[in-house]
């Protein structure tokens, strides 16, 4: 592979896999915050699940930040998946139904400097497709395991 | 209630279990379709489908996608809906599978389509 080692710290490299893409761009010396998308569309928990899917379909996205609603508060998601299970398998009405009742809360979150490796452990170990990217209790991002996969294959 | 054939996704993005897992996830970033029906290999064999999870899995792992096939990380065999389903059904089997879509398959099992969570959601709100 195509790894130039010179500037690594020797003890980074402990159980390190060094996996580079095609233009021998090193895919695990990017970060989190390199690949995430930003901005973060979010909703309010509050908000219907119908005006949570037009948010989504209106922005081609397949998941949703659900707001803070205090300053202690940690951030909700709410996704294709959580409609799809949650209210169309059961056939549910979304304009009845609230974001924060189909929601996931708290999140596994990822920082912002963190190898894109790392993320890919962390979200394919906890079988997510995505995480928010939270530093200095800031969202920063998301970054799915779509990101990451482009990011290798690009 | 719509049925499968009214909002399911044709052509389908097809792939050969030979091909190393790199094409897959290429064509996978190239047209924004998260599943990939992997061809029999006669006609009487069954169909595969290897989703962006399945790479994830091997990125994880920091095998090199390109020194490893399709057909080891795949699903086979993989679940199939016939046209005439119902979206409620369709969603409870997704449910019931845990999975993000269902290839759809006509009566003689050919390949008529690919109906996924996005495609039931489209129709959610209508």
């Amino acid at each position: 592979m195509l790894v130039t080692l010179k500037n690594v710290p020797a003890a980074s490299l402990v159980g390190t896999i060094f996996v580079v893409n095609k233009v021998g761009k090193e895919v695990n010396k990017m970060k989190a915050q390199d690949i995430m998308t930003t901005p973060v569309i979010t909703i309010d928990e509050g908000a219907t699940v119908a005006e949570a899917i037009d948010l989504m379909l209106r922005n081609k996205i397949r998941r949703l930040i659900v707001e803070l609603t205090h300053a202690e508060d940690a951030f909700g998601m709410v996704t294709v998946r959580d409609v799809v299970y949650k209210i169309a398998a059961k056939g549910l009405d979304p304009k009845q139904i609230k974001v924060r009742e189909i929601m996931t809360k708290p999140l596994i979150s990822i920082n912002p400097r963190l190898d894109v490796k790392f993320a890919a452990e962390v979200l394919a170990k906890a079988n997510i497709a995505a995480a928010p990217v939270i530093g200095e209790h800031r969202l920063m991002g998301i970054i799915a395991i779509w990101d990451i996969m482009k990011a290798l294959v690009e | 209630m719509p049925k499968v054939k009214d909002v399911m996704k044709k052509p389908v993005l097809t792939i050969s279990g030979e091909a190393p897992v790199h094409e897959a996830a290429k064509k996978i970033a190239e047209t924004n379709i998260r599943g990939i029906v992997v061809e029999k290999r006669t006609e009487e064999d069954v169909y595969g489908m290897i989703v962006i999870r399945d790479i994830m899995k091997i990125i994880a792992k920091g095998i090199d996608l390109k020194k490893i096939k399709v057909h080891e990380v795949m699903m086979k065999p993989v679940v199939t809906i016939g046209p005439d389903m119902e979206l409620e059904y369709v969603a409870r089997m997704l449910v019931n599978l845990s999975i993000a879509r269902l290839p759809v398959i006509g009566d003689k099992g050919e390949l008529l389509g690919i109906v996924s969570m996005m495609d039931i959601l489209r129709e959610a709100t209508k």
